[in-house]
């Protein structure tokens, strides 16, 4: 601060002689000293405050669940994608002389139906779940945002179609939808991420288009038109930068939302196809097994599951907060 | 012993990066029966001093050792919470600013008036009603007894805030503590209030604080008043003598900086440069030394007591004596009179009609519509500016909006430059909207909090795609010094900006395209007064410097009329009048104007306590069905029949001075009337 406040004055006082303006004013007063100009400039000096992006995260640190949150998270990340690079394990071929196998020597969570050793199969699972699950949040969360900016902008005849659309489609049974379409394109990756992301697009619509029917009357969006400013600059300069708290907040309750919808296919044996796999299908080829007692089976990945989207959910919790105290403290 | 004795009230905010000294050390008293106003600028600790006489401070706020409260006696600093809750609401009691918030929707002003006489005097239900409707009489709601089931969003703003009144009087309090009573109300309405709240004052013998930020307020309706600045009172004393004889040059600065009606508007406005101190951190020595002219060594390192004679107390080390002499010490403006280059209109406004329908559905089956602007007709010459007041929902917000293109009128006609505005399309209109700039009311929400002030200001330039990066920068720079801020801003994001500092890059944002016309709306009403006068001072210099062309929408009369050369009345969205400043000042032909003129409250007591009870009666029709004829006529203390069966037309009354009244308080040049009013000098 102290580096901009003596250029400030000096700028001031430079412009104002240059335009020939005296700033001072002669005033008699017999019990006054003769006054001298304040040492302050017209506007007054900058006040620097700390930074929007400051406050959120120091708000966001002090919520311990979502602090924890994020420790889970890392945690998965790291276990899923650095896992496999210390702990070797073979997730090709079938080992049908070890199958069911309990943890032991070699195998210390067992190994699956299959003879998969678990801790490598929730590694390569938790990949793809994740992966899955952000991709479909961020496709969903895209979508949204722009059908939402749209509606919420143009207003009147476009938004109520828009928002009819929306309507009709979250009256639709979400997961039978997708188990239908799932059966004719799904079993990939890429065809899950699409499939997902598609049709979970319609509660962010909705929030993003609330979010710019009130930024939308604000002064500075007015003031772009007035520079003929486009919709399209007023959507992509103004109003989604603006309404990106909310947008960020709503991306990590989506990726939670998109495991889960992940995990309720792979359980119904509409995820992702062997060799590969994701957290449901392992719980869905377990559930069988259940009854037998092979417990490794159905609870490190269940636990594995639950934990991150509950590490999901404590920091869209988190966020929205902090969030809301920028706002509060501007 | 006086009713409410308050030594050395000091209040604490804590806040993540430390605590506001909000209220620092502030002593003083208040007799039965008397007034005692509380003025000063946003942030100076006036509100903060109101809550804490209630104890209901904001979180994080608290008393420091060593305040003392004591009414009648009592002390209440050490009082237990269920017996301050006796206190409050019985014997202190408040009245907020905001009349839509402090009332529950959701709760009849019945039940909301009997709540504090159910609670205090352990009364029955039906009894507190009728307390109630005694109540809600007595601050002049029509029919109490039939208005008791009503809801709150059923009554206007200045009922609204007699409900609010009415529920701080249910008890009949000894003290009532109105933080600025009026402040978002409408003028006509604020004078009607602040003779209410007077005329109860005297009628229940109460004490009253009236808390406010207009000199103007306070003038008329306090018997003493007590200035502070950045939590400290510098100045108390009597009403008269703070107006004709202040001692601190805050005080001087501050009633020298507020735009006068009388006064010449060639003149440069009065400043108090810079801005009031973060309380976080507060300066040593004297608070205000930063921004005075007298302040020596001794005042920065030093700091002045409250002291003088026992009625007449100041804190300042270099006393001035009475007001500035601004006749012989200002400097007048490098402008001096409309410079009209021209002859012809820059900008014509023709029979403007705008309406909102309300209600309705997805059908187009709409009943009822806001008539927001009905036919008006304005022009603005070169480099002149034209000033439009009115009331809130006069529709002259509307009206500038449609000016600059972002309401589409339902009919009329806007010409800049003999080009019709309505019927450009596309790249056409992109290139016109440079010509026709905005300038926002609310500094906090004109400028993007996203974007840094480069990119705010560069935007119009991008968009408009004019000049390189390099270009846009040296154009954007030279656009901050010329507004008095440094370079430095633009890497700064707009929250770390004051009120002020925002308006002036809203102007400089509005500048970078070279516009011919400016349409300022509010520019400077969010603003305290003191900063109020340096943007005035320097969208009249830019005037100059930019052959700019204004069209000024405010509420406030004096602002309008030290800005323009011509003055448009609004009324319930049609133009009365039209004139020069001195026309409607001075010989204001329609009734209306002559009572908007009498409602504004001045920085004169004796002024003021002359013109309690007078003013405009009632309150603004609704614009769904605005009366027939004469719009005014309701309110109108000259109207008659015909006013109802026919539409007065404008008349001309002078040079450029048109109304259109049945019944003018002038008399009319001509009775022919006359369709568009021409810039001045060109009568028709």
């Amino acid at each position: 601060m102290s580096e901009t406040n003596t250029p400030a004055v000096s700028t001031e006082t430079e412009t104002e002689t240059a335009r020939g303006v005296d700033v001072s004013v002669t005033i008699e007063s017999p019990a006054a000293p003769e006054p001298a100009a304040p040492a302050v400039s017209d506007a007054g000096d900058l006040q620097s405050s700390t930074a929007a992006w400051k406050l959120t995260l120091s708000e966001f640190l002090k919520n311990k669940m979502a602090v924890a949150g994020v420790a889970i998270l890392v945690f998965f990340i790291l276990f899923c994608w650095l896992g496999p690079v210390f702990y070797h394990s073979n997730q090709e071929t079938t080992d049908l002389l070890n199958t069911d196998g309990a943890p032991g020597a070699g195998h210390p969570l067992g190994t699956d139906s299959n003879g998969f050793d678990i801790i490598g199969r929730i590694m390569i699972g938790g990949q793809t779940s994740l992966w899955i699950g952000f991709a479909a949040a961020v496709i969903a969360t895209v979508i949204g945002t722009l059908w939402g900016a749209v509606a919420g902008l143009l207003g009147g005849l476009i938004d109520a179609t828009l928002m009819r659309i929306v309507d009709i489609l979250l009256s639709l049974p979400f997961l039978l939808v997708v188990l239908i379409i799932s059966q004719r394109y799904g079993a990939n990756t890429w065809g899950l991420i699409i499939i997902l992301g598609v049709f979970s697009w319609l509660v962010p619509a909705r929030l993003i288009r609330g979010e710019v029917l009130t930024l939308k009357v604000r002064d500075f969006v007015s003031a772009a038109r007035v520079m003929g400013g486009t919709n399209t600059r007023l959507i992509f300069r103004h109003l989604i930068p603006n309404a990106m708290g909310t947008v960020i907040v709503n991306i990590t309750f989506q990726i939670a939302d998109a495991i889960l919808a992940l995990a309720a296919l792979g359980y119904l044996n509409f995820g992702v196809r062997y060799p590969n796999t994701d957290w449901g299908s392992q719980l869905g080829d377990a559930q069988s097994n259940l009854s037998n007692g092979y417990w490794w089976e159905v609870f490190p990945v269940g636990i594995a599951l639950v934990l991150v989207v509950m590490a999901f959910n404590f920091i869209g919790d988190g966020l929205r907060d902090a969030v809301d105290v920028r706002l509060r403290k501007r | 012993m006086a009713l409410l004795e308050v030594n050395n009230l000091t209040t604490h905010i804590a806040i993540s990066r430390g605590s506001v000294q909000a209220v620092d050390g502030v002593s003083f008293h208040l007799e039965a029966g008397e007034t005692l106003g509380l003025v000063g600028e946003s942030g100076c600790g006036k509100s903060m001093t109101g809550l804490s006489l209630m104890r209901l401070l904001p979180p994080g706020g608290q008393l420091v050792g060593g305040t003392s409260i004591k009414l009648d006696g009592r002390e209440l600093v050490d009082l237990a919470e269920p017996d301050m809750r006796k206190i409050r609401g019985n014997e202190i009691a408040m009245v907020f600013q905001d009349p839509m918030s402090s009332l529950d929707p959701t709760k009849t002003i019945g039940y909301q008036v009997a709540e504090p006489v159910m609670l205090h005097r352990g009364v029955s239900k039906a009894e507190a009603m009728e307390r109630a409707a005694e109540v809600l009489g007595l601050v002049g709601l029509p029919k109490p007894k039939e208005r008791l089931g009503d809801y709150p969003h059923q009554l206007s703003g200045g009922l609204r805030q007699r409900v609010m009144i009415a529920m701080a009087l249910a008890c009949e309090p000894k003290v009532l503590i109105a933080d600025e009573p009026t402040t978002a109300l409408d003028v006509t309405i604020q004078a009607q209030i602040l003779t209410l709240l007077n005329d109860l004052k005297d009628r229940l013998g109460m004490a009253m604080i009236l808390i406010t930020h207009d000199m103007g307020v306070v003038a008329g309706h306090a018997d003493r008043i007590n200035v502070m600045y950045a939590g400290r009172i510098v100045e108390s004393t009597k009403t008269d003598e703070l107006f004709s004889d202040m001692r601190h040059p805050y005080t001087q600065g501050l009633l020298a900086s507020i735009p006068r009606l009388a006064q010449d508007n060639t003149q440069k406005l009065f400043t108090v440069p810079g801005l009031p101190p973060d309380l976080a951190s507060p300066p040593t020595g004297c608070r205000f030394a930063a921004r005075c002219s007298y302040a020596t060594d001794e005042c920065r390192t030093e700091d002045p007591k409250l002291a003088g004679p026992k009625e007449h107390t100041f804190a300042c080390f270099h006393p001035v004596d009475g007001p500035l002499d601004l006749t012989a010490s200002t400097i007048a403006t490098e402008r001096t009179a409309p410079a009209v280059k021209e002859k012809r209109p820059l900008l014509e406004v023709t029979d403007l009609v705008k309406e909102f329908p309300v209600g309705g559905n997805m059908f187009g089956r709409n009943k009822a519509v806001v008539h927001a602007v009905s036919g008006v007709s304005l022009s603005l010459g070169y480099g002149e500016t034209f000033g439009l007041v009115g009331e809130s929902g006069c529709g002259k917000t509307t009206l500038g909006r449609m000016i600059v293109g972002l309401e589409k009128p339902n009919s009329g006609l806007v010409t800049l430059d003999g080009t019709q505005v309505g019927s450009l399309r596309g790249k056409a209109l992109r290139r016109h909207r440079r010509d026709l700039q905005m300038m926002f009311q609310d500094p906090h929400a004109s400028l993007d909090p996203r974007m840094r002030v480069g990119s705010i200001l560069r935007e119009p330039l991008q968009i408009q795609g004019i000049g390189t990066t390099q270009e846009q920068l040296s154009l954007v720079t030279e656009l901050l010094g010329e507004v008095g801020l440094p370079k430095s801003a633009l890497e700064r994001f707009p929250h770390e900006f004051s009120g002020g500092q925002r308006q002036r890059l809203g102007l400089a944002r509005a500048l970078t395209l070279h516009p011919k016309v400016i349409v300022a709306d509010e520019p400077v009403s969010a603003l305290d007064v003191s900063i109020r006068a340096q943007v005035l001072n320097l969208m009249k210099r830019l005037q100059g410097s930019h052959d700019l062309s204004y069209v000024v929408i405010s509420h406030d009369l004096a602002v309008v009329k030290y800005l323009a050369d011509r003055i448009g009345v609004m009324y319930l969205g049609k133009m009365v009048e039209v004139g020069s400043g001195e026309d409607i000042y001075q010989r204001a032909a329609h009734p209306y104007t002559a009572g908007l003129l009498e409602a504004i409250p001045v920085p004169e007591p004796e002024v003021e306590r002359e013109k309690r009870g007078g003013g405009i009666k009632g309150e603004l029709p609704s614009p769904v069905a605005p009366p027939s004829g004469c719009r005014f006529r309701t309110r109108c203390p000259l109207a008659q029949e015909r006013c109802a069966e026919e539409e007065p037309a404008m008349r001309l009354f002078g040079d450029g001075h048109v109304a259109a009244c049945h019944f003018p308080l002038q008399t009319p040049v001509s009775d022919t009337p006359v369709a568009v009013s021409t810039p001045a000098g060109e009568a028709v």
